[in-house]
């Protein structure tokens, strides 16, 4: 047998798998999918005004009583007991203090850091658990300003309409330092249509020192529409212009657990990371791929004509290009660094870049970028072929 | 496609779904509950499910979104018991003779354990079409619809993560 096709049979051998689903799970399943079947349309219009109702009443009536889970009930619920007792030692901090924006009401309802207090396991510990053995849990819940639930955690809401929590470290760029760079991790549960998230990150009690936020908003990623870092003063603060719904908490904090060498210990390490990952040709191969098939992707896509305008690039020097139809609007944006020495670096004028996608299936959109021979950056819109 | 119909493709289309759910969470735990989640997933977007038009393609591409988009979720939960089987009867055909030794045998075992550690620790662009080839079976062009991506890209992401994980067989 010739060594590619015995690696290939090695492959299919190791990747394939006999493993079934348990009979109860598809039982579950099948019954789940009769459910729906056998509830008609008039049905379920009747039954949402009647839900509706239930829930006016119930929201005057629960007002009175209304009280969010604590931290400690929070963990429990999502099967931590030992998070939970965490949560009940002198170390954690309650806070329970709550910010309305846009439709929502954000509550930060306790946070606590120290080694060793989950019992869940996580890969990114797994990984990281010699390096970083620290780790700050924090609990918030996001209700609906208007009383009515959120919609179960599975639902298509949460497709298109996500939420972040993220710490921020005063004086640290928040593109650099935040939950993702800071090997963290959500997990999330509905209770009564209210959103209770737990975010585990490497610890921040290191940095109590500098002063620590806790972003909590709508959308998947931050960025400069959401916040405003002044480099400067090393201050973070949210966008007065942000279209969606975010508050800043600051963090109570004691001072005395700052950890300044250690800090600076662990920001060289997350330099260090981004480097090599930046340095990896892997990366490296995989970036220009994904922007090649990008391109490939919308190759014969129809250009919306009313869509092609000149980007407007901001003072911080960051490119925005927004658009709109009847049904949907969408902002794409990079910074006029990254496009003129990157993306458009050794491109000719007038050849079109995919900088973002979105919509759904059929209904994808690319937003293209591209610098026309008198220097200007333009931006349209393309959908893309069937 | 009405709902009798989603309820069939559980019984025809389980199985493979299960195990590709199951490569990509890495444990039973997870896996059940992408497996669950695939479907009622379906259930909602029963209308774009073609049945003559490949649907075992389109359940595997519902599994791999629900993956992405709440990989954290999953990565978050505890591990369980890390699935290591080797399918037995596969391995004979391909590999063993009457005459392999137990040794023999181990190593086969070894080395599928070392592809699947290496293979978890690709990131999804590769893994995830690594897994609809060899765990789901699905051909290029169906990996490529189901991804909406290139077929050129889809068989460079195969080349990659089979490179990959050639380079981690030691003496291969």
């Amino acid at each position: 047998m010739e060594k590619n096709e015995q690696l290939e049979q090695l492959l299919k051998l190791a990747l394939s798998s006999t493993a079934e689903p348990d009979n109860n799970i598809n039982q579950k399943i099948k019954s789940k999918i009769n459910e729906v079947k056998i509830t008609p349309a008039v049905k379920r219009r009747t039954a949402a005004i009647l839900v509706a109702a239930a829930i006016v009443i119930m929201s005057v009536s629960a007002f009175a009583a209304w009280q969010y889970l604590s931290p400690n009930q929070v963990a429990k619920h999502l099967g931590d007991d030992a998070l939970a007792e965490a949560f009940n030692s002198e170390n954690a901090i309650n806070i329970n203090k709550s910010a309305t924006c846009g439709d929502y009401i954000f509550t930060l309802l306790g946070i606590t850091s120290g080694t060793n207090l989950s019992s869940i396991k996580t890969s990114s510990q797994d990984m990281n658990q010699d390096i970083n053995p620290d780790k700050t849990y924090a609990v918030v819940s996001i209700a609906r300003k208007d009383g009515n639930p959120l919609p179960e955690l599975k639902d298509n809401f949460y497709f298109e309409n996500g939420f972040i929590v993220t710490p921020l470290i005063k004086g640290l760029n928040p593109w650099e330092v935040n939950i993702f760079s800071m090997n963290g991790g959500a997990i999330e549960c509905l209770i009564d249509g209210i959103i209770y998230r737990m975010i585990e990150c490497d610890s921040i009690e290191m940095f109590a020192d500098r002063g620590v936020y806790l972003y909590v908003g709508t959308g998947r990623f931050l960025n400069n529409s959401k916040i405003i870092y002044y480099e400067e003063t090393g201050e973070i603060t949210l966008n007065p212009d942000n279209e969606e719904a975010g508050v800043l908490f600051d963090l109570p904090l004691d001072k005395s657990k700052a950890d300044p060498e250690k800090a600076e210990q662990y920001l060289k390490g997350l330099t260090d990371a981004n480097l090599n990952e930046e340095d990896s040709p892997s990366s490296e191969v995989d970036s220009k791929d994904e922007h090649n098939d990008w391109d490939e992707e919308f190759d014969n896509g129809i250009v919306i004509p009313e869509s092609i305008k000149e980007v407007t690039i901001n003072e911080k020097g960051f490119a925005i290009y927004e658009y709109k139809d009847s049904n949907r609007k969408s902002n794409a944006g990079a910074s006029l660094d990254y496009l003129l020495n990157h993306k458009f670096k050794d491109t000719e004028p007038g050849v079109w870049k995919t900088i973002s996608i979105f919509g759904d299936g059929d209904n994808e959109i690319a937003i293209q970028f591209s610098i026309d021979e008198n220097g200007v950056l333009m931006g349209r819109a393309v959908k893309k072929a069937k | 496609m009405c709902n009798i119909e989603i309820d069939s493709l559980v019984t025809q289309y389980g199985k493979v779904v299960y195990r590709f759910c199951l490569r990509l969470a890495q444990n039973k735990y997870n896996a059940d509950d992408l497996y669950q989640e695939t479907f009622l997933k379906a259930v909602e977007m029963y209308n774009k499910i073609d049945k003559n038009n490949n649907p075992k393609g389109f359940l595997i591409a519902i599994a791999a979104g629900l993956w992405k988009n709440n990989r954290r979720k999953y990565e978050r939960r505890q591990r369980i018991a890390p699935e290591e089987e080797l399918n037995e009867e596969l391995a004979y055909s391909t590999f063993c003779s009457y005459s392999a030794t137990p040794e023999e045998i181990v190593i086969l075992k070894e080395r599928c354990k070392e592809i699947r550690t290496a293979a978890d620790k690709l990131n999804d662009r590769l893994r995830i079409p690594l897994y609809m080839y060899y765990t789901a079976e699905m051909s290029v062009e169906d990996i490529a619809k189901a991804l909406r991506i290139p077929k050129g890209t889809v068989k460079s992401r195969l080349h990659k993560a089979r490179t990959y994980l050639k380079n981690t067989l030691e003496g291969f």
